[in-house]
């Protein structure tokens, strides 16, 4: 008997739907803090800079979860109270804006010296060479470990479950307790959870194959 | 050559360029007229690529002045990005953009910051590229290019800027050394049609055949300078022969 399986698609579909907008939101999040910091790793006010360094090396040096805990647990207690889902957005973009910070940072600081003197020479201001000569280059650059985080923030918004999101882990693990508690022929947990790695794959592999096309298309 | 107006065309007085506390322009002067063609020998660190950069004020300077067609460059009156248009530099690495084409990297700052209609910068843009023997390489990036002929790029580029004064720094240092000569060609059809440039190269036949003035530099001032074959046949200073002695002129 399989008539167990529309039931929990249906709840599945709607943990998906609560993934991607995580996703979405984490994703967008994190980019505008690595654009932030990786614009605050080359100002010319030292104070700026060490603002960006500190950001990154506390994010990057505790474990995603933690922030994620710790926005959702320990900050009501100072009074910032907020729902697991807006929770898990802010945790994971601040974790994901230090890494991505660090993709963009690390694009720009490998264009070399010599195409901004070069750009210089020929009588382009500090911004338009910027804009013209180093962004376009870095951007190229940084797209394959840019999607490559956003893969990792795709699939780290399956933590946002410990705090009791229904994004599609969560579901699924909600689907499998309640399968086995009415005995419908066992709690499929294989089959469910085979269900939803097959999900994130084809989100992850999706990324990453677009990413290669834009690579292609961009001569990078 | 030419012979200039009595006010030279260019004119660096006492030059004096430090990092910290190594001073590697210790008092330069050179007056440069209008079509001469200077070339810049020395050894290295003897401070021949800062004095070039100091002219499109891409090095600042500690103290001195620098007097470009009557106007004082370090006045701080100067909209620096207007100057370095008149000045084109052409360097060791070529320095392209790798982004993109060929034809792209001519017409960036005309279409971009000069505001030219497109068209008629890729007319000039390919007119230049066929002057420099690389009209069918329009399409081209610059990693399918060989050395030399990304070198013939990057001056087609800065002429693009239609500059007044031309730099070139090390420009065949990079290269094979059989990619030198098709470079030089194009300097020397430059150095024909009435260019003023500054060149630093170590190509002592380049000097010989193409200069009107030799300048030796050693330790961050000139030792010598003068007309190139008295230079390179009859140099009047020690430092000269020495480091003459060293190179197959």
């Amino acid at each position: 008997m399989n008539d167990w399986i529309w039931p929990v698609a249906a709840y599945l579909g709607q943990g998906l739907l609560v993934t991607l907008w995580i996703s979405l939101l984490t994703v967008l999040l994190a980019t505008v803090l690595g654009l932030l910091i990786a614009a605050l790793s080359r100002s010319t006010l030292s104070l700026a800079r060490l603002i960006g360094r500190l950001y990154v090396e506390v994010f990057r040096g505790v474990p995603s979860l933690m922030i994620l805990l710790f926005v959702f647990f320990a900050l009501p207690q100072i009074g910032l109270r907020t729902g697991p889902l807006t929770a898990a957005i802010i945790g994971l973009g601040l974790w994901g804006g230090a890494n991505i910070g660090e993709v963009f940072r690390g694009a720009l600081n490998s264009i070399p010296y010599r195409q901004e003197q070069g750009a210089r020479a020929l009588g382009l201001s500090a911004t338009e060479a910027l804009v013209f000569v180093i962004l376009p280059q870095a951007f190229r650059r940084a797209l394959p470990p840019y999607v490559g985080q956003l893969t990792v923030l795709v699939q780290a918004s399956a933590l946002t479950s410990v705090v009791g999101v229904s994004d599609l882990l969560g579901s699924a693990r909600q689907m499998i307790e309640r399968l086995a508690y009415v005995g419908a022929g066992g709690s499929h947990a294989i089959e469910i959870y085979l269900g939803v790695l097959s999900i994130f794959f084809v989100i992850s592999y999706s990324l990453t194959a677009l990413a290669s096309l834009i690579e292609r298309r961009l001569r990078v | 050559m030419s012979t200039g107006p009595a006010a030279p065309f260019l004119d660096l007085r006492d030059i004096r360029v430090s990092y910290g506390s190594n001073e590697v322009l210790k008092g330069v002067n050179l007056s440069v007229r209008q079509g001469e063609v200077v070339v810049i020998i020395g050894p290295s660190g003897s401070g021949k690529s800062s004095l070039l950069r100091t002219v499109n004020m891409l090095q600042p300077v500690t103290r001195g002045e620098i007097v470009l067609e009557g106007e004082d460059l370090l006045s701080g009156k100067q909209d620096v990005n207007k100057v370095r248009q008149r000045v084109g530099m052409v360097f060791q690495h070529y320095n392209l953009f790798p982004h993109l084409t060929v034809l792209k990297n001519l017409t960036l700052v005309p279409r971009r910051v000069l505001r030219e209609p497109t068209a008629e910068s890729e007319a000039r843009a390919r007119e230049l590229l066929a002057k420099v023997g690389l009209a069918d390489k329009v399409a081209s990036y610059p990693d399918q290019l060989s050395g030399g002929q990304q070198q013939r790029v990057a001056i087609a580029r800065a002429l693009m800027m239609r500059p007044h004064v031309m730099l070139f720094d090390e420009v065949t240092s990079a290269l094979d050394p059989q990619l030198v000569r098709e470079v030089l060609n194009v300097m020397k059809d430059l150095a024909r049609s009435g260019m003023t440039m500054l060149v630093v190269t170590h190509e002592m036949s380049f000097a010989r055949e193409v200069g009107d003035t030799l300048v030796f530099m050693a330790d961050g001032v000139v030792v010598e300078k003068g007309h190139p074959a008295d230079v390179l046949d009859r140099p009047s200073h020690d430092r000269t022969r020495q480091f003459l002695s060293h190179t197959d002129a």
